[in-house]
């Protein structure tokens, strides 16, 4: 991948302390977390070109995640089409994965895979905007 | 005789809005308190129900106006061109969203809108009257590399010349007036292990008109670090800064737009203990402003490279343009 954008403003975009397992019946099977935007303004979903979520360097299945906003849970794909849902960037959202089994006790390396465009910042031609890397690597805990 | 006003935009405080040091109110706080006599908000920063103003919003912005005695005076607009995932919005759909954008405006009361050039020239045409019906005046945004006299700012003045609407204007930001190297850009080069004596040779370079592909080669040849890179390109972009010897020439094309102009953007990166901006002339900038007809807010603007926040900074921003403009 060539040049991106990057603005950390925050210490965490992938908030750590907002980790947990997820239940299905009772069942552990899956995982959420928050991800607050690395930018100084707010954008539209429409914005974002990549979301994935990768679990000890495995990658979720698309169709196991989701992207809850302002009480809206949204499936990946339909991202690209919510060009009038709004993504504030002092409002987290939440990274919804369904994983069969949960997440096992002990350390764990999340990485959320998240790019967008600055869709005022045209860089060339054929539709060409600045990159914005607004995903991060970080290392989990989960407690027994 | 004009009549400046001195303001503040909000996203002088981004960084603190940011990591939630600062809420809304906290920033029209700091602003109120640094001196400012009104504030410009940038609509996708700051407001909640973007792009929408809410009647919750709009109460809390006329309580604060009560209780700091300051309210919003522009209105920051983004021109999200390429806001669809599969191409560039046409002019229709970015005038239909700069309406929008007028309709916030009006609401929150301000009788400015900063509107960028990702609009083009056309469909900025066609805003006029719709300016008109609201009562807020449209400025693009001259924003560094663009300079007044440059190709596409000419293209917006024959437009608005042709129109003939006082509503469709300018808001110069002075980082076009840049004669020094970005100061925050080089504090970083050298924390990122770049030498001084590669950056001055970059600068050397810039000024010189040497172009950047070739500039990077020869920065590179000398042994500078990599991350020299990031100062690089900020020194042909953004942040790009002319040879002192060009001033006079930036400055007569500042006098010739200001007819043009209902707001300015008083940017700034860095100001040391002496009060100065680092890289902007201020000493010799207002006094141009202060001399013309200019009936309007300057509205100091931090670009917060370092993410240090821009508190403390933005009081010696306005103190300094107090000084020179009132003292």
């Amino acid at each position: 991948m060539g040049f991106a954008m990057r603005m950390k403003i925050n210490d965490q975009i992938v908030k750590k302390e907002s980790f947990k397992n997820l239940y299905i019946n009772g069942v552990p099977n899956g995982f959420s977390f928050d991800v607050q935007l690395a930018y100084y303004r707010g954008h539209y979903l429409s914005d974002i070109d990549l979301l994935e979520v990768y679990l000890d360097g495995e990658k979720m299945p698309q169709e196991a995640v989701t992207f809850e906003l302002n009480g809206k849970e949204m499936p990946v794909y339909k991202l690209k089409y919510a060009v009038t849902e709004f993504w504030s960037q002092v409002v987290p959202a939440k990274i919804r994965v369904i994983k069969k089994g949960g997440v096992s006790a002990g350390d764990h390396e999340l990485e959320l895979k998240l790019m967008l465009r600055v869709p005022y910042m045209e860089i060339g031609p054929n539709h060409t905007f600045m990159p914005l890397d607004s995903g991060e690597k970080i290392t989990i805990q989960v407690s027994e | 005789m004009g009549n400046i006003k001195l303001g503040a935009t909000l996203f002088c405080y981004g960084t603190e809005y940011a990591r939630f040091q600062y809420d809304f109110e906290e920033c029209v706080r700091q602003a109120a308190e640094a001196g400012a006599e009104g504030y410009e908000i940038v609509g996708t920063q700051m407001i909640p129900s973007y792009p929408n103003v809410s009647d919750d919003f709009l109460g809390l912005v006329e309580e604060l106006r009560r209780k700091y005695g300051i309210g919003p005076v522009g209105y920051g607009a983004n021109n999200d061109k390429g806001m669809r995932h599969d191409r560039n919005l046409t002019d229709d759909e970015m005038l239909a969203d700069a309406i929008i954008d007028l309709k916030a405006a009006n609401k929150l009361g301000c009788k400015v809108m900063r509107v960028q050039y990702m609009m083009s020239p056309e469909a900025f045409g066609r805003l006029a009257p719709y300016a008109e019906l609201f009562d807020v005046r449209c400025g693009i945004e001259i924003h560094n590399p663009e300079t007044p006299a440059s190709g596409t700012m000419q293209q917006y003045l024959e437009v608005i010349k042709r129109t003939g609407s006082e509503y469709l204007g300018f808001v110069p930001d002075f980082g076009f007036l840049a004669v020094e190297p970005n100061r925050p850009k080089w504090l970083k080069g050298l924390e990122m292990g770049v030498k001084e004596e590669h950056l001055q040779m970059a600068a050397e370079f810039r000024r010189a008109g040497v172009p950047q592909e070739e500039a990077v080669k020869r920065l590179l040849d000398a042994g500078a670090s990599p991350a020299i890179m990031d100062n690089v390109a900020g020194m042909y972009g953004f942040v790009q800064f002319h040879d002192r010897s060009a001033l006079p020439g930036l400055l007569q094309e500042l006098k010739d737009i200001i007819p043009y102009s209902f707001e300015m953007h008083g940017k700034f990166h860095y100001l040391g203990d002496d009060g100065k901006e680092a890289s902007i002339p201020y000493e010799e900038i207002l006094p141009v402003l202060k001399e013309s007809e200019f009936d309007g807010y300057l509205i100091c603007e931090y670009e917060d490279e370092m993410y240090c926040g821009g508190t403390e900074f933005t009081r010696r921003q306005l103190a300094m343009e107090r000084r020179i403009l009132k003292g």
